[in-house]
């Protein structure tokens, strides 16, 4: 009776690793290159932005922006926990520094960290099933001790069968809402199925009537992608 | 009758009132000569910072007066300006656009805030193209072409025709980057004003931070002294305010208030001073005649017509020493007017460098100290005339 028990949860304990841990990989394989939308809101004003993502590993990260045209070209390159920026009008590349990775990143309601991303939900969040009905899991996850986070809590609501996120709603320390990421228009690309459509609303009082979308318009998974994609000086390459 | 007696005293006793006279016109004049120089001190600081900056007054948007966001500012500027334009007490305007950037050159960062401004209408408002120190101002055709303040150009080293590179946040939310160019760097004496600003065209800096109104007009009147009424008068329309430079640049005015209010202290010491100074002449004047008194009033003089003789006595001492103090003190005013009183350490009040204090010539400069001198001539020669109007004839003349 015991070690059935033990068995379970250790079960189960895998079983939610293994749930973070396609999470955490679903929109990055080995390689990945995507075309992205993102569309800005604000009370003030509102902006779409075009780019191009290059991916490697958790760990490589390489954008473009394509459009509009004032903006084109600007670049951002992340590797490993260090993010630049490059402005081809002024030709100059700018670090990002720590301070600044809760900043907004391009404007948007992502901040430069959601862009880092040093942190992966399976390695770096404590995880309990809080609920399971027919068709979802949801997940709660709190940062390990080690941890460095922001986050209080995340909640994810994750869909059972096809194992891809519908929901993250992100809370501070003190259990206040900060933000939520819903996920949808969900299609089948390159032979995985994911939520082509990120929509991320800040609860801030700051921030309120902002939202931003980010739409893939088109991702390639394991696609071949040299070393060199990655680097600084491909960062600094005028476009 | 009295009268006539009361100038043969004057006269009679010549080093006496010589001496009462002398006392009355050193405090004329030294009341005088202190007003002034508060009056002036605070006259030029108040010009000073009227014409380097602020000008006399200025419109906002409402919510800019808080938040100063770049979203909250004055779309319909061209209206504005032709109602501006209409009203005769205003000598000139000038639109401004104001956001903090970063300025970069080579591996060196500077915070420091973007001011555009028309090349043509800011002179007219403030004195900045005065304060040129190296390079030619801007005509307004150049795109991108800046004036840096003196701080900037030496934190970052920078010289005339240098590119510099400005980051910040757009209104559209994009990031604002570009290479401006530097035509012209600020004189180092006016350190203070210009050390985090970077001067540009209007259209240079809508382009930059991607937005098409302005944030600011400065206003200029023909007099400084009309700004509140003209603020009250004048109607900026929409969910605009106009507001004088006194509560534009609110700490300052409050700063220099309670420094005012300092300065009173000082001023009523002084007051006092000249005061018991009057009060010590007049009344040894008249108390050293109580025994003369004490004649008069046994030939019958009532009292009542002696204690009118005493004070038309010291009031007219009084009338002389204003008139002569009035003229003396002219002089020594118009004196500090020209040449001031330099500080030995210059000092920085508001943000601005002060080696001098000039002196002003205003009206209360001669209409206060003269009230003081007759007020306080009056108060002091009141006792000692009632005193010696009600000695008894016997022990005046008794008393030696």
């Amino acid at each position: 009776m015991f070690i059935l028990f033990f068995i379970s949860t250790y079960a189960f304990a895998a079983d939610v690793e293994g749930i973070l841990d396609r999470v955490d990989r679903l929109y990055r394989s080995d390689t990945t290159f995507s075309s992205i939308e993102m569309n800005i809101k604000t009370p003030n004003w509102e902006r779409t932005l075009k780019m191009d993502v290059w991916t490697r590993g958790l760990e490589y990260t390489f954008v473009v922006i394509e459009s509009p045209p004032k903006d084109k070209g600007i670049a951002t390159l992340k590797r490993k926990n260090s993010m630049w920026n490059y402005f081809p009008k002024i030709n100059k590349v700018i670090k990002i520094p720590p301070s600044m990775m809760m900043s907004s990143w391009m404007g948007s309601d992502f901040t430069n960290d959601d862009l880092v991303k040093e942190n992966t939900l399976r390695d770096d969040y404590k995880a309990k099933l809080t609920l399971e009905d027919e068709s979802k899991y949801y997940i709660s996850l709190t940062p390990k001790k080690q941890t460095i986070s922001i986050w209080g809590k995340i909640e994810l609501i994750v869909d059972k069968n096809m194992l891809y996120p519908l929901k993250q709603i992100y809370y501070d320390e003190n259990g206040e809402k900060i933000r939520t990421m819903v996920f949808t228009e969900v299609k089948k690309v390159s032979g995985k199925t994911i939520p082509m459509k990120m929509t991320l609303t800040p609860h801030t009082k700051e921030k309120e009537g902002h939202e931003t979308v980010i739409t893939y318009l088109d991702i390639k998974f394991d696609p071949e992608i040299s070393e060199s994609v990655f680097s600084r000086r491909n960062l600094q390459k005028r476009r | 009758m009295i009268l006539k007696m009361a100038f043969r005293n004057i006269f009679r006793h010549k080093r006496r009132t010589l001496l009462t006279s002398l006392m009355m016109l050193g405090g004329y004049c030294l009341i005088s000569f202190s007003l002034a120089l508060v009056d002036g001190s605070y006259g030029n600081l108040i010009r000073f910072f009227t014409s380097q900056k602020t000008g006399h007054l200025q419109i906002h948007q409402k919510k800019y007066i808080e938040t100063e966001s770049i979203h909250d500012n004055i779309k319909n500027f061209d209206e504005l300006s032709s109602s501006l334009s209409r009203q005769s007490s205003v000598v000139s305007f000038s639109p401004r656009i104001k956001s903090g950037v970063l300025a970069f050159k080579k591996e060196k960062a500077f915070g420091a805030q973007l001011i555009g401004i028309d090349w043509k209408k800011e002179p007219l408002v403030t004195t900045i193209k005065k304060r040129l120190g190296n390079g030619v101002w801007p005509d307004s055709n150049g795109k991108n072409e800046v004036i840096v303040g003196q701080k900037i150009a030496s934190v970052l080293q920078l010289n005339l025709g240098d590119e510099l590179i400005l980051i910040s946040q757009g209104a559209d939310g994009s990031i604002a980057n570009d290479i401006f160019y530097i035509k012209a760097i600020f004189e180092a004496e006016d350190q203070g004003i210009d050390d985090y600003s970077i001067y540009t065209d209007i259209s240079s800096a809508q382009t930059f931070f991607s937005f098409q109104a302005i944030q600011e007009v400065a206003i200029k009147l023909n007099h400084i002294n009309m700004v509140t009424n003209f603020a009250k008068s004048f109607n900026p329309g929409g969910n605009l305010v106009i507001r004088p430079w006194q509560e534009v640049e609110e700490e300052f005015f409050r700063a220099m208030e309670v420094d005012k209010k300092g300065n009173m202290v000082g001023y009523i010491i002084i007051m006092i001073v000249v005061a018991l100074g009057i009060l010590n002449s007049v009344l040894m004047s008249i108390l050293e005649r109580i025994k003369e008194f004490g004649v008069l009033k046994a030939i019958g003089t009532s009292p009542k017509n002696l204690i009118l003789m005493i004070i038309m006595e010291a009031q007219f001492i009084a009338i002389i020493s204003v008139i002569l103090g009035a003229i003396l003190s002219f002089f020594i005013n118009l004196y500090f007017v020209k040449y001031g009183i330099s500080l030995s350490e210059p000092m920085t009040y508001g943000g601005m460098l002060i080696s001098h204090i000039f002196a002003e010539i205003t009206p209360r400069c001669f209409i206060q100290p003269a009230f003081i001198v007759f007020g306080t001539t009056f108060l002091v020669s009141l006792y000692p005339a009632v005193k010696s109007a009600r000695v008894s004839p016997i022990e005046a003349l008794r008393e030696n």
